[in-house]
């Protein structure tokens, strides 16, 4: 989050600044909770593909601002493949989702326990081709859902942003099998006009005669082959095609009515405000060099 | 029951091939197969229920295709013969990145998005499955190299680890290049094995040796992300595709140095997917996400040695022409035989082109030091003047061995001359003299062609700024373009008077060319104008009556523009320099035709035809030698088929009247800021774009006929435009801005979200009302007369954005409905806030007495109807209080509500009547009622079109069809003979028939 004139326009933007927030996705965890309660009374929870750690900031200071009782035995794991900068009352873990390895860790910082809380606001980056794009995410989500599987105790409560795109009724349907109730929730924070969502999974049950596993040779696919989740299963012979089981989730907007619109424009940002300060140095993309080089002039159509 | 049924779908295409004479493109969940000869669709099969198609494997007459985790083999005959092949389509666990035939065409292997390959049989069965043990990368991208029957190599472009390249036999890594950023988005090995090349989100390309398993070389120049690589020319070649919707060709050094040595921009905002190259005839073909299907001459339209000339003056010295040591260049000119040009000592050098020599026509020491040349290509003329006014006239032999016409002038009526135009109109040459003394006219000479004999001298008082630029004859008037934007018309026949001048007429300044189009049966002549700035318009005007309108205004993307003409397709072509660039640019089907690095300012050059259709040369002057460049006409057809928009399409508007010759024209408003005028064929669907509008400068939201004459368009940044479209010429349609709506601050940064318009009735007046993302509701008064609008109502709903707005009128009453991203519907009663009388729900004459108010009147009634925002609304007036709304919101919910105006007409009163809230998997976008309104149609994200009986007032589910079109965001609908034809757009664009 840099230092630009989106204060103006972007009312989230702002107050994530304004209250040391890395990104203003933290208001979209905080609506949600708002909506669903689901931090009351949680001791150890796991965020995943935490970077930069709006998620993680929000975790900390409900777990242990808020609710100031029993705080030595409560528990914050943040989990991401980038480095993360340290967040109050929160392990940060720099490692990969889906490895046997990460799984292990966290286990040993909650000493056995199982987590009541996962959740993730991991989103890859998107090409344009929309079929690849939803699929890519969906993939994220049951890495994050496996490793869920793991390490959720029965009731427990797991929450990952979506894209409500062609096949996120094939996503929910597979979750229905797997929590006793599935929420598609938007909160205020997140504009309408984007295809971001949430999904809410309460009340973790996983099948009795499935115990998950993670293997380093197994992909998220082959991972729930054993659990009847309604995903295609191959033996010997790639089937023909045929209709995919599939249902809409409740849809739940929440935040309130009475909190800010992020679609709207507000005027009452005074216009000679100076821009704050971002709560976190920019990070470095991957085409850096290429921008470099197009600074220099070097990246133009003489050949 | 009724049927939907598409009749044409345009949209991304991921993959194409050439087969033959072939190409062979992935088109949605279709395969089109193109006959790139002649140009022609040769057939459309379909091949997968609901993925598209993101790659295919020839092998003899065995078709590989694959998509999401979709795959099929097929006898490639079947392509041809099929319109539905989807029986042999199979479902994978996994997404298939890749696919290819072994080596014995026995099996297939299929390379998924967790580094794995299916070895199968013929029929599916799956034989092996092949790993590196403890590798667990996700692929964005791979490629599979089938060396021979044992050996096949995986070429795996991973997400977060670089490049693997491992054994299928062995399951063993043998390299792993890790020297890219980010996720590797291609990989491809070179033909006879010796590199691999990759790409990735660094927007870099690499080239390894796969022998020695290094990084040879990296190729920086695209600025966005590669999509596709192919090695070709036996691999002394490479081609990438991009977002940045260029492809380059790279060559391989010796030493395995990438240097890019072409750059061709062919496809829109923003993408290009995929690329073939026909090695033999050099040409490629490219696919991208405007759905255009694209072939371009790789030898940039066949530049061999005749075609690509430079000679410096130490060159044409070799031919036995004496030059002085400081003797240059100051002017050509291109005729049949060759070029001509006038030196800086007065020296008149031809080259013919046949001969390849350099010749010496003549010297004429007037011309020494300043000159300027000028010439008619039909006449074989040539004309060199100076500022004294003198003048050099040489007329050719066709072969241009003999000098027919030599004459000489000295034009006494100027003191000095800063400007000579020539031109040839009717077997008469033109020939104007500027004076720099703005006092002085024009003069004019005018005389007959063949022998020079016969002339006129002409003069033309000069208006007021006014520099001649270019000029262009039309029966007995002559057109000046000047700086300032300005054209001055002089009649011929009465010279004394007063040219009639248009000043302003586009955006820009100077004026560099006046091209006569067409004459209507209203004795309207059309023009086309462009200014160098880069702005173009047509223009009618009426010689007689002496009256003129800019019937379209339009800028090009970037740089300058030199001229504009229609070729002899039609379409709009255009010419200029970007920075140190010339270009030559197709307009109407939007890509670039041919381009030139030409060095920078101050350069000395002429585009000119050359004698032939669509044969033209572009000639310049870089670092003192003349350079010659001839660009044919194309060998292969250009384009198989143009695509529409690169980026999501936001709104559609139909004209619910075809054109007067019959055509059905439609807009189509994109997130990539431009609008498009279409012409719809409503028979079989097929859609042809006529003009790109880059007017808006943000993402569009609205656009809307409000009747057949005027469009209303709507984007960020407060732009809410009035467009009047033309139909009186034969050449196309034609449209323009008449009116801008007038923003609220200096720095608009407020979207205008929806509009809507209630016409008065007997003029071309209408109320419109505006809706804001500040929650700001806007009503305005448009006076055709005075062509503005007039605020009279501005108020707020509350904070929120407002996203739909309707005028209902129930008999005498107007009511204002909103919806918020509350999820509610709003209503006030805007009757008394609007100077009109309404009778039968028409706002009919002016209200005697009307006391303007700027606030809204209290709200009649806000009923809560959706969860989230209401994306799309339709209303339908039921009785002469009484209304219903159809809404579809952000909740994938979709109802209708009914609103009741009391007797007193003081109340209104709401409720929700019917209520869906799974309506779809997804945001709902669109509603839109057809069928005089018993049906209502809703589209949403899931990409599914649902198809609602609404005839009881309830909703009935009657049927759903799968579209093509990701993000699918609008729908309008036009009435046909046979039923209704619906286009859907979002990413791509469908159109289809209700029967």
């Amino acid at each position: 989050m840099g230092k630009s004139s989106k204060d103006k326009r972007d009312l989230y933007y702002r107050k994530a600044k304004e209250e040391g927030y890395r990104a203003r996705s933290a208001f979209k965890l905080l609506q949600l909770d708002e909506q669903f309660h689901f931090l009351d009374n949680v001791t150890r929870v796991v965020d995943l593909c935490a970077a930069p750690g709006s998620w993680s900031q929000v975790l900390s200071r409900r777990l242990f601002d808020d609710d100031t009782e029993n705080n030595s035995s409560k528990r914050i794991v943040a989990v991401d493949l980038q480095p993360m900068f340290p967040i109050d009352n929160v392990t940060t873990i720099q490692a990969d989702i889906t490895h046997p390895k990460t799984l292990n860790k966290i286990m040993d910082l909650f000493e056995g326990e199982k987590a009541d809380f996962v959740c993730s606001d991991g989103a890859p980056d998107v090409t344009g081709l929309h079929d690849l794009d939803e699929y890519v995410q969906q993939q994220l989500i049951l890495s994050a859902l496996q490793l869920t599987t793991c390490l959720l105790r029965e009731g427990g409560v797991f929450v990952a942003k979506i894209f409500r795109g062609r096949d996120i009724d094939m996503l929910y349907s597979q979750l229905s099998f797997l929590f006793e109730r599935v929420v598609c929730a938007k909160p205020r924070s997140s504009r309408g006009t984007s295809l971001e969502s949430f999904i809410v999974c309460l009340g973790y049950r996983p099948p009795s005669d499935w115990k998950p596993r993670l293997d380093v040779n197994m992909s998220v696919e082959d991972f729930f082959q054993g659990c009847d989740i309604g995903r295609l299963t191959i033996d010997d012979e790639i089937p023909n095609y045929r209709e995919e089981p599939r249902s809409i989730a409740e849809f739940i907007s929440c935040g309130g009515l009475d909190s800010f619109d992020s679609d709207a424009t507000y005027h009452d940002v005074p216009e000679n405000t100076t821009a704050l300060d971002p709560v976190q140095p920019p990070t470095n993309p991957p085409y850096k060099r290429a921008l470099e080089l197009k600074r220099q002039g070097k990246l133009t159509r003489a050949v | 029951m009724s049927q939907l049924r598409q009749l044409s779908h345009t949209g991304p295409s991921v993959c194409v091939k050439f087969h033959g004479k072939y190409v062979l493109a992935g088109y949605g969940v279709f395969v089109h197969v193109y006959n790139y000869e002649s140009g022609e669709l040769v057939s459309i099969s379909r091949v997968f229920h609901r993925n598209k198609v993101h790659g295919l494997a020839i092998r003899e007459k065995s078709v590989l295709l694959y998509g999401g985790r979709s795959v099929s083999l097929l006898d490639i005959d079947y392509l041809w013969g099929n319109a539905d092949n989807t029986r042999f389509e199979k479902l994978c666990h996994e997404w298939v990145v890749s696919g290819e035939h072994s080596m014995d065409g026995s099996s297939v292997f299929l390379l998924t998005s967790y580094n794995k390959v299916l070895c199968c049989d013929l029929s599916f069965r799956v034989l092996q499955t092949k790993a590196v043990y403890g590798e667990r990368s996700i692929l964005y991208s791979g490629t599979i190299t089938v060396l021979n029957q044992d050996k096949v190599l995986v070429n795996a472009g991973t997400v977060m680890d670089g490049v693997l390249v491992w054994d299928l036999k062995t399951e063993k890594t043998i390299h792993h290049f890790t020297d890219h950023e980010g996720s590797i988005f291609y990989v491809a090995a070179s033909i006879k094995g010796r590199y691999a090349a990759s790409c990735s989100d660094d927007r870099s390309i690499k080239l390894w040796d796969l022998h020695s398993g290094h990084l040879v070389s990296t190729g920086w120049g695209h600025t966005a992300r590669i999509w596709n690589l192919k090695f070709y020319d036996n691999d002394s070649k490479l081609i990438s595709v991009s977002e940045d919707c260029t492809c380059r060709v790279w060559e391989i050094s010796e030493r395995g140095t990438l240097i890019q040595k072409s750059i061709h921009e062919l496809h829109q905002t923003k993408s290009i997917w995929g690329v073939d190259v026909n090695d033999e005839k050099m040409i490629a073909v490219t696919s991208g996400n405007d759905g255009r299907i694209k072939i371009t001459d790789l030898n940039a339209r066949t530049k061999s040695d005749s075609d690509s000339r430079i000679f410096s003056l130490d060159d044409i010295s070799k031919h036995g022409v004496k030059l002085r040591p400081n003797e240059i260049i100051k002017g050509f000119y291109w005729l049949r035989f060759g070029l001509l040009a006038m030196t800086s000592e007065g020296q008149v050098l031809k080259f013919d082109q046949k001969a390849e020599m350099w010749t010496s026509v003549m010297t004429d020491s007037r011309f020494t030091s300043y000159s300027a040349t000028s010439g008619v290509q039909e006449f074989d003329m040539v004309i060199f003047s100076n500022s004294r006014c003198e003048l050099l006239i040489l007329k050719f032999s066709e072969d241009g061995n003999e000098i027919l016409e030599n004459k000489q002038l000295q034009i006494n009526e100027l003191t000095k001359s800063t400007n000579c135009l020539v031109r040839g109109y009717n077997s008469k040459l033109f020939l104007v003299m500027e004076s720099p003394n703005p006092k002085d006219p024009f003069f004019c000479l005018r005389m007959d062609a063949s022998n020079l004999q016969h002339e006129e001298r002409l003069y033309f008082k000069k208006p007021k700024n006014f520099t001649a630029s270019s000029f262009a004859f039309y029966e007995n008037f002559a057109i000046f373009g000047s700086r300032f934007s300005t054209l001055a018309i002089f009649d011929l026949e009465n010279c004394e008077r007063e040219a009639t001048v248009l000043r302003k007429i586009l955006p820009g300044d100077t004026i560099t060319s006046i091209d006569f189009v067409e004459k209507n049966s209203e004795s309207d002549c059309l023009f086309s104008v462009s200014d160098r700035d880069g702005f173009y318009c047509f223009i009618s005007i009426n010689f007689l009556k002496r009256s003129h309108k800019v019937l379209l205004q339009n800028r090009i993307p970037k740089g300058f523009l030199e001229g504009a003409h229609y070729n002899a397709q039609g379409d709009f072509i255009t010419y200029g320099f970007k920075s140190n660039l010339f270009y030559v640019f197709n307009e109407t089907k939007q890509y670039e035709v041919f381009s030139e690095l030409c060095g920078g300012a101050h350069r000395q050059w002429r585009y000119l035809p050359n004698f032939g259709l669509d044969e033209f040369i572009f000639i310049y002057i870089k670092a003192s030698s003349i350079n010659f460049r001839k660009i044919h006409k194309a060998a292969y057809p250009e384009i198989l088929r143009n695509g529409l928009h690169g980026r999501e399409i936001r709104d559609l508007c139909v004209r619910t009247e075809p054109l007067h010759l019959g055509k059905t024209v439609f807009c189509s408003a994109s997130e990539d800021t431009t609008i498009k005028l279409n012409v719809l064929n409503v028979k079989d669907g097929e859609t042809k774009t006529v003009w790109t509008f880059r007017k808006h400068t943000s993402g569009l939201q609205r656009c809307k006929f409000i009747n057949n004459k005027f469009m209303i368009s709507s984007a960020a940044r407060e732009e809410l435009y009035l467009w009047e479209l033309t139909d009186t010429f034969m050449s196309n349609p034609y449209m323009t801005i008449i009116c801008a709506l007038p923003s609220s601050s200096e720095i608009p940064d407020l979207r205008i979200m929806d509009f809507a318009c209630k016409a008065i009735e007997g003029t071309e007046d209408f109320i419109l009302t505006t809706v804001y993302s500040d929650s700001a509701i806007k009503v305005w008064l448009y006076s055709s007369d005075e062509n503005t609008f007039k605020l009279l109502i501005s108020d707020k709903y509350q904070t929120c954005c407002l996203l739909n707005v309707a005028l209902v009128t129930l008999d005498t009453e107007l009511i204002l409905v909103v919806s918020p991203t509350d999820g509610h519907l709003v209503c006030w009663n805007l009757t008394k806030y609007i100077p009109y009388v309404i009778q039968n729900n028409k706002l009919v004459k002016v209200l005697e007495g009307f006391q303007p108010q700027i606030h809204l009147p209290d709200i009649s009634e806000r009923i809560a109807v959706h969860s989230a925002g209401i994306k799309s609304f339709e209303f339908k007036i039921i009785a002469e209080n009484r209304f219903f709304v159809y809404t579809g919101g952000d909740d994938n919910a979709v109802a209708i509500s009914e609103f009741v105006l009391d007797k007193s007409h003081k109340t209104i009163q709401g409720c929700v009547r019917s209520f869906i809230s799974a309506g779809a998997a997804s945001t709902i976008t669109s509603v839109k009622l057809i069928r005089r309104d018993m049906t209502l149609l809703t589209a949403s994200v899931d990409q599914v079109v649902r198809y609602y009986d609404v005839s009881a007032g309830d909703l009935v589910l009657k049927n759903k069809f799968y579209t093509t079109n990701a993000d699918t965001g609008c729908i309008d609908t036009l009435s046909s003979a046979t039923g209704s034809i619906a286009l859907i757009g979002g990413v791509g664009f469908s159109v289809w028939t209700l029967e």
